[in-house]
């Protein structure tokens, strides 16, 4: 696990005021929607703005495959990486 | 449950039919073999057959009906026998037999659906046949008045057989070779779904036909005049509920786009070529087919104008099918001015827009603004409006799915327009960086607030609307809290032949504490639904949200281990 998954485990967690989940309990490929987490469309909006924020990600969308990315801490956190401007 | 078998029709075809049935009992399925009255030494090796192969099921005419009786005899004892889908294949061979098992995938994947071959020749068609289908294409597409018919006269099927022998039960159909048309366009009638697959065929030299070319042909153009007759009036029955299969109360996320994309396209074809006001004649022709076709758009039409009534205690136009179409009318009018907004704005002769200014400081300001609209009057028109007033930066947010076909159009007539469409399957944190995106370049972003989508989940707030409970989506709300931005509320209504625009700020920014989220967003609801009410009262005939606004909200779906 890297500085930016941990960073990415705690933004979920502040951004959407989780109750009773830390940073910690997050693993790494826990799916965040649906099953697993349990995320909804709701939380999706605004860990989606958050993201954008944090590190200036933009979405290609002509190519980017919806969902993919955020399914879990580590996609999550591949795409930042390879999409962040600061 | 998905139970099919063969259906294959026999008249004195006995060496042809035997090799058939050996080619299809490798797919390992009963079938029903009909007799239609052979002679005996045909009528003899077909029993032999059937003696031998347990699937084969033999049905023995005691007179000779022709194909169309003796496929029908084969339909009504493959129901009876507990099948649920019958495949009709032609006893002289003259099919591909390779596509079956697409057809029975087909079937299986959409019960409802009537799975249809439309041949592809290779040269040995007789010039007789052709012309005959050339005829029948023509004719096919005017009774049905679509092109969704690809082929009619094509017997290689798979029809399902509820909805099938429904028909048959109700309807004599013609039992010659006129049968295979007329079962495909009563079923299109009854809203039956087809899907379409391309079948090889070769008419075999030395084969037998039973089409005879003067008295077929005869028969057949006599079976379509019946038909072009009978058409305005099954559209009606149709449109009227009358028979046909139930329909369901459809989400409007689900609930495919009608059709309309060639009649559409046609009026912009003829729009462009030959101006605006040869077009619009058209119009009322396209809305009337819908009209009439869309059982699921006119209820819900003719709910609103219900509860509108109720509402305004009688001041509204009365319920009635008139009114709905009056409604549709307009709807059809309005769509048609959208293609003349993109074409040629200046068309738009009247254009009041009293709150230009506002609009104006909220492009201006930087800080980029949410704009929520509605299915009421014509919202595209605001992207015209922009145009004409040289603003830009303004972006629609729409469901893909549904409205691709409308946007399809507008791409081919307007290029340039389509840019600022942001079309969204689902909306995921994706779809929200996006947003994010607009407004941070101080932009802004268009979304209408009177509709569910299907991804949400039971993410509805419930609010009053014209006397009742009604869904609206959380989505817009949520959006503007974390877009951060100010929120107005944009209608462009139709008004003494021009539209007027009003808009209307809804909030400088919303921002939705968790502990208050519920009732935060119950009031915002409402303020939205009072708004949609009052101009709903003042242009009763403008709403034109298809969908059974007041259906009873989904079971929410259980999240996770939060909350």
């Amino acid at each position: 696990m890297t500085p930016l998954h941990q960073e990415i485990k705690t933004l979920i967690v502040s951004t959407l005021a989780l109750e009773g989940v830390t940073p910690e309990s997050i693993g790494e490929d826990t799916p965040l929607f649906g099953e697993g987490l349990g995320l909804d469309s709701i939380d999706a909006i605004e860990l989606g703005v958050a993201i954008r924020k944090r590190y200036g990600i933009s979405i290609d969308a002509e190519s980017d495959d919806p969902r993919r990315h955020f399914a879990s801490v580590n996609t999550l956190a591949a795409f930042v990486a390879d999409r962040r401007t600061f | 449950m998905y139970k099919p078998c063969f259906i294959v029709p026999s008249y004195n075809h006995s060496a042809a039919a035997v090799g058939t049935m050996a080619r299809l009992s490798a797919h390992g399925l009963p079938l029903i073999l009909v007799d239609d009255a052979s002679d005996a030494p045909n009528a003899a090796i077909l029993a032999q057959v059937a003696a031998e192969n347990p699937l084969v099921k033999l049905v023995v005419l005691p007179i000779n009906l022709g194909k169309g009786g003796a496929v029908m005899a084969g339909l009504r004892a493959a129901r009876s026998a507990g099948f649920s889908h019958g495949m009709q294949v032609d006893a002289d061979g003259q099919h591909d037999l390779s596509v079956l098992k697409d057809f029975f995938a087909a079937g299986r994947e959409s019960p409802e659906t009537m799975v249809c071959g439309y041949p592809v020749y290779d040269a040995s068609i007789p010039m007789g046949r052709k012309l005959g289908r050339y005829l029948t294409h023509f004719w096919v597409w005017v009774e049905t008045m679509s092109f969704e018919i690809k082929d009619s006269m094509c017997g290689f099927r798979l029809y399902p057989l509820e909805a099938t022998c429904a028909l048959l039960d109700e309807q004599t159909l013609p039992s010659r070779m006129s049968f295979d048309i007329e079962i495909v366009v009563r079923l299109h009638w009854r809203g039956v779904p087809m899907a379409w697959r391309p079948v090889r065929v070769t008419y075999p030299v030395d084969g037998k036909s039973h089409f005879k070319p003067l008295l077929d042909n005869v028969l057949i153009s006599w079976t379509h005049t019946r038909l072009a007759c009978a058409m305005p009036w099954n559209l009606a029955c149709r449109a009227f509920g009358l028979g046909g299969v139930p329909r369901r109360g459809t989400h409007w996320a689900r609930a495919k786009e009608r059709g309309s994309r060639w009649g559409l396209a046609f009026t912009s074809w003829v729009h462009r070529c030959f101006g605006r006001w040869l077009a619009l004649p058209l119009i009322p022709l396209i809305v009337t087919y819908f009209f009439l076709t869309g059982g699921t758009a006119r209820r819900a039409t003719l709910d609103y104008l219900r509860r509108l009534h109720q509402f305004t205690e009688g001041q509204s136009p009365r319920p009635g099918w008139w009114n709905a179409y009056r409604l549709f009318l307009k709807f059809g009018f309005s769509a048609h001015d959208k293609l003349t907004a993109w074409l040629d704005p200046w068309l738009i002769a009247e254009l009041d827009f009293p709150d230009i200014d506002m609009m104006r400081e909220a492009r201006a300001n930087g800080r980029g603004a949410l704009i929520i609209g509605a299915h009421l009057g014509n919202l595209e028109m605001m992207r015209a409006v922009a145009a004409r007033y040289g603003f830009t930066g303004f972006h629609a947010v729409v469901h893909f799915a549904h409205a691709a076909k409308f946007t399809g159009t507008i791409k081919d007539a307007a290029p340039a327009s389509a840019q600022d469409i942001i079309h969204v399957c689902s909306f995921g944190p994706e779809t929200a960086i996006r947003l994010r995106e607009i407004i941070d370049r101080g932009e802004c972003v268009v979304i209408v607030g009177d509709r569910t989508p299907q991804s949400e989940n039971g993410q509805t707030v419930s609010a009053d609307f014209l006397g009742a409970p009604a869904e609206f989506p959380r989505g817009p709300f949520v959006l503007a809290a974390a877009l951060e931005c100010p929120v107005y509320l944009f209608f462009c209504l139709g008004h003494n032949g021009g539209y007027k625009v009003v808009v209307e700020k809804f909030a400088d920014q919303i921002s939705l504490p968790r502990a208050q989220r519920a009732e935060v967003l119950a009031q915002l609801a409402r303020r939205y639904a009072a708004k949609l009410e009052q101009l709903c009262v003042a242009h009763p005939l403008q709403w034109f949200n298809f969908f059974d606004f007041w259906q009873p909200r989904p079971t929410p779906v259980s999240h996770g281990p939060r909350k």
